[in-house]
């Protein structure tokens, strides 16, 4: 009975909202990032590679490089993105309530997360799946090899549950070790509280960087669970998600069409690429908006290695990463 | 004051708080050696109280370790002495032995042995066993193979084989270094053996820089003129030792000598030895030194799952080589074609012991045949299948195919038992061989002889067909007196199923070697017909293969 009353009542608050002028249902969000010639962006508190702060040189990464691209495409500019840090709890509270205009922090699509929670996601930036990080020492080449090991893993995660699942499977002993925090949990490993620690795998090539002797650490091949992460906005504006994804798209096709940063700024422009005024004006834009893209960030390749690949202390391989042509599974639809 | 816990010792090696370390070494125990017996100490106390602060590598071997230290007192086998840097070597130098160096942590064990001070007894003991650890790693690995594909695929192993820890360590105690424990411990199979100095030798044609491949073109003939003849010819010479000088290098003519060297490598390669140059055998020229070489590997590895004795008299069926070979006191005095199943009911690959063999013998229908190929037969005409020898039985008694009205028979209302009664039309032949086993497999004669004359012989449903059952019944029954050739010939003519126990069973070993040795000792290589190398080499780098 209390339930149903809080449901109604939550029914109410929704529908009152919604009748504002300035809400959800008026204003696009694209509207508001020109009136305010800024893009808010939530990212996350600090994941070497994905988004980081460093001082005098501002905010940089993977997710960031993002940003900066959805920025080129609607301002023209891509430094004009004001970064708001979000913790994992924080992330969504943050969309809903307009504090951010994109989500680009590491956030694994899921249907509650699509459909109950009511947002959408632009489309997945980085497959990743949760894996496993050991010492070399051990001279171990699979996480098959780590029976009696003893595993760091984050409390409430269903890193413990995949990682516990996976190796009951496979009839291999080994126990964890929980912790409620994720540098406490990194801390522990690298002074030997455990053999091994287990989650996301590029948060874990992250971590590497922080330990002692990253050399001195593996990531293991097995990847045990699916974790596509991508940005992500709120469902019900439909231009903006539109945008977006286009905008995500554009850096992927950009790769298979090899449409480099160099070559953007010296104004060459792909065949494959023919976008006609209408369809540009469709999506609210210019019709430069690719060039300015390409131009300011680069194509997905160029962003990847330069952010969490070869070029990056992660030294992250392109693994499914790589486009479908190249034996990934990184697949964007024409741009026609 | 010695640390009780060694938690932190690969933290240190690995260089957490190296200097920290150091500077404590240098403050604490300058000048003064733990003693022999210190040490001994050191070891049965971290195997006796330490759990799960030792690396994780020694806790894996725990009770191995603790088996052999606690027996021997703790007498360590690598502080102090020169084992220590021969087994580095040998882990650097594993693919000598078909096996990964990557698969060892050198460098850390390299270090380790440097950084623990002499008068740490008990950071020494950490490292010792440490050495230990891995020093099992690498004798399994040699021994019995590599673990890890066992947890990939366990589907690659049908029979297991125990690894025996103690044994181990009681060799390499008895030797002052790892190659004369590698000498003694592994496997002490002939064409293992073999097998590994013909890797030295194609790793040595690989470091030479392999062999160019050949263009694809027109069948060549004897005496043909061809623009690709200088190219096999040096293709041919890289492998072949009775080619080389003999010849201009550069001429177009496809003669006699480089006709013979073509067979010869036909031969070699499974091929039909008509020294044709056709698709077929470009195809085996341009296989990569590299891809050869993967190929040694993988089989090697699969002679680690043999039992090492294969008996004083034995038969090896070779199921990717088509052929059987039976070998008394090391010598092979019988060498026969054979037959296998098709890649959809491979044989599979397991040791056994022929107890019996039975002449005349029916053949019963495994259900499966039964149903999935008989019945429609059946249907179709029930008379030519009762003309070709087969009945059906129901409960005890033998039914006439054509007393049955076979229209409402399903696969699910079967209730048939479908034999063939001994006759010259009985697909099992003349006589069988029989080693019962859970695969329902066997060695036996068969009516389509013509069938050996072809290369690739994968035809059956998984049991071998042999080219001349008679002349290997004759060599098994020897020892029985009485059993002469006349008196099979004669069991035959008669006609009726007659079983004779072997007075001593014979080991049968079913294997699938890609590459194997001829009497010569030169490789013989064939194709991978059931994949199986495919599938261990992924196995082996911790990847399933989906097929």
């Amino acid at each position: 009975m209390l339930k149903l009353h809080f449901k109604f009542i939550a029914y109410l608050i929704v529908a009152a909202f919604s009748l504002l002028p300035g809400s959800s249902l008026m204003a696009g969000t694209l509207e508001d990032v020109r009136a305010r010639d800024k893009l808010i962006c939530g990212v996350s508190e600090g994941l070497t590679g994905f988004s980081e702060q460093t001082e005098g040189q501002g905010w940089s990464g993977f997710d960031v490089d993002y940003c900066r691209a959805v920025a080129a495409a609607v301002l023209g500019d891509a430094d004009k993105v004001s970064y708001v840090p979000l913790s994992a709890t924080a992330r969504f509270e943050a969309l809903k309530d307009k504090k951010i205009d994109i989500l680009a922090r590491n956030t694994s699509w899921t249907l509650k997360r699509d459909v109950a929670m009511k947002f959408t996601f632009v489309g997945t930036s980085y497959y990743d799946g949760q894996g496993f990080m050991t010492r070399r020492s051990y001279g171990i080449s699979s996480a098959l090899q780590l029976s009696r090991a003893s595993i760091c893993v984050l409390e409430g995660t269903t890193s413990e549950l995949n990682a516990a699942r996976y190796f009951e499977s496979r009839s291999l002993s080994v126990q964890f070790l929980k912790f409620k925090e994720r540098g406490a949990m990194v801390k522990a490993y690298n002074v030997e509280k455990c053999d091994a620690l287990s989650a996301d795998r590029s948060g874990l090539a992250s971590d590497r960087v922080g330990l002692s002797q990253p050399d001195e650490h593996v990531l293991l091949p097995e990847v045990i669970s699916k974790e596509p992460l991508g940005p992500v906005v709120r469902q019900e504006d439909l231009q903006w998600s539109d945008l977006t994804r286009w905008v995500l798209f554009l850096l992927i096709n950009a790769e298979e069409w090899k449409w480099t940063q160099d070559a953007a700024l010296e104004g060459r422009i792909p065949d494959s690429l023919s976008l006609s005024e209408d369809v540009t004006a469709a999506l609210g834009l210019r019709s430069d908006w690719p060039i300015n893209v390409i131009g300011a960030v680069g194509h997905y390749g160029e962003i990847f290695e330069r952010n969490i690949g070869r070029d990056s202390p992660l030294e992250l391989t392109r693994g499914v990463n790589a486009l479908w042509s190249g034996g990934g599974i990184l697949f964007a639809p024409p741009m026609r | 004051m010695i640390p009780a816990k060694f938690t932190g010792l690969f933290y240190r090696l690995t260089g957490g708080a190296l200097s920290v370390f150091f500077m404590l070494i240098a403050f604490t125990y300058e000048g003064k050696g733990a003693t022999p017996d210190q040490l001994k100490q050191a070891i049965v106390t971290q195997l006796e109280t330490e759990t799960m602060s030792l690396p994780l590598p020694v806790r894996q071997q725990q009770e191995a370790l603790k088996a052999y230290y606690i027996e021997n007192d703790g007498a360590p086998l690598w502080i102090r002495h020169k084992r220590m840097t021969s087994l580095v070597e040998a882990l650097r130098n594993a693919e000598l032995e078909g096996l990964s160096p990557g698969s060892y942590p050198t460098q850390t064990l390299m270090k380790a042995s440097g950084l623990v001070s002499h008068a740490d007894a008990s950071g020494q003991a950490v490292v010792e066993l440490y050495y230990s650890a891995f020093f099992l790693r690498f004798a399994r690995d040699l021994k019995v193979g590599r673990l890890l594909p066992r947890k990939v695929d366990p589907k690659l192993y049908w029979q297991e084989k125990a690894f025996d820890a103690g044994a181990a360590f009681r060799i390499l105690a008895g030797e002052q270094d790892m190659g004369g424990f590698i000498r003694r411990f592994q496997p002490q199979i002939k064409e293992y053996i073999g097998l590994k100095r013909i890797l030295a030798n194609y790793r040595q044609i690989e470091k030479a820089g392999g062999w160019q491949a050949v263009p694809h073109g027109d069948v060549i003939n004897a005496g043909d003129e061809n623009a690709s003849i200088p190219a096999i010819y040096q293709r041919l010479a890289v492998t072949d030792g009775e080619l080389k000088d003999k010849r201009g290098a550069d001429s177009r003519i496809y003669d006699e000598m480089l006709v013979e060297a073509v067979r010869r490598f036909q031969k070699l390669h499974g091929l039909e030895p008509d020294g044709v140059i056709g698709k077929q055998t470009v195809f085996a020229l341009n296989i990569s030194v590299r891809d050869r070489i993967r190929q040694i590997i993988v089989t090697m590895e699969r002679w680690r799952w043999k039992p090492e004795q294969l008996g004083a008299h034995h038969i090896l069926v070779n199921l990717a080589g088509y052929e059987l070979r039976r070998v008394r006191n090391g010598k092979t005095e019988e060498v026969m074609r054979v037959a296998v199943g098709k890649p959809y009911h491979q044989s599979p690959v397991f040791s056994d012991k022929i107890k019996y063999l039975e002449f005349n013998p029916y053949w019963n229908v495994p259900r499966s045949i039964a149903v999935k190929e008989e019945l429609p037969k059946l249907k179709a005409n029930p008379g030519a299948r009762a003309a070709r020898g087969f009945e059906a039985v129901v409960g005890d008694n033998a039914v006439p195919l054509t007393a049955i009205d076979w229209g409402g028979v399903t696969a699910s209302n079967f209730k048939f038992r479908i034999r063939q009664r001994p006759g010259p039309k009985n697909a099992l032949g003349r006589v069988k061989f029989m080693f019962p086993n859970k695969f329902n497999v066997y060695l036996h004669d068969t009516p389509a002889r013509s069938l050996f004359n072809r290369a690739q012989r994968a035809f059956s449903h998984g049991c071998i067909r042999l080219a001349r059952p008679l002349d290997l019944a004759e060599q098994l029954l020897e020892s029985l007196p009485g059993w002469s050739r006349e008196k099979i010939v004669g069991v035959l003519n008669v006609g009726e199923r007659k079983i004779v126990n072997l007075a001593k069973p014979v080991p049968v070993h079913l294997t699938y070697s890609t590459v194997w040795l001829d009497e010569a000792g030169r490789a013989r290589f064939s194709s991978d017909i059931y994949g199986r190398d495919a599938r261990l080499e992924q196995a082996l780098a911790g990847r399933l293969a989906s097929f």
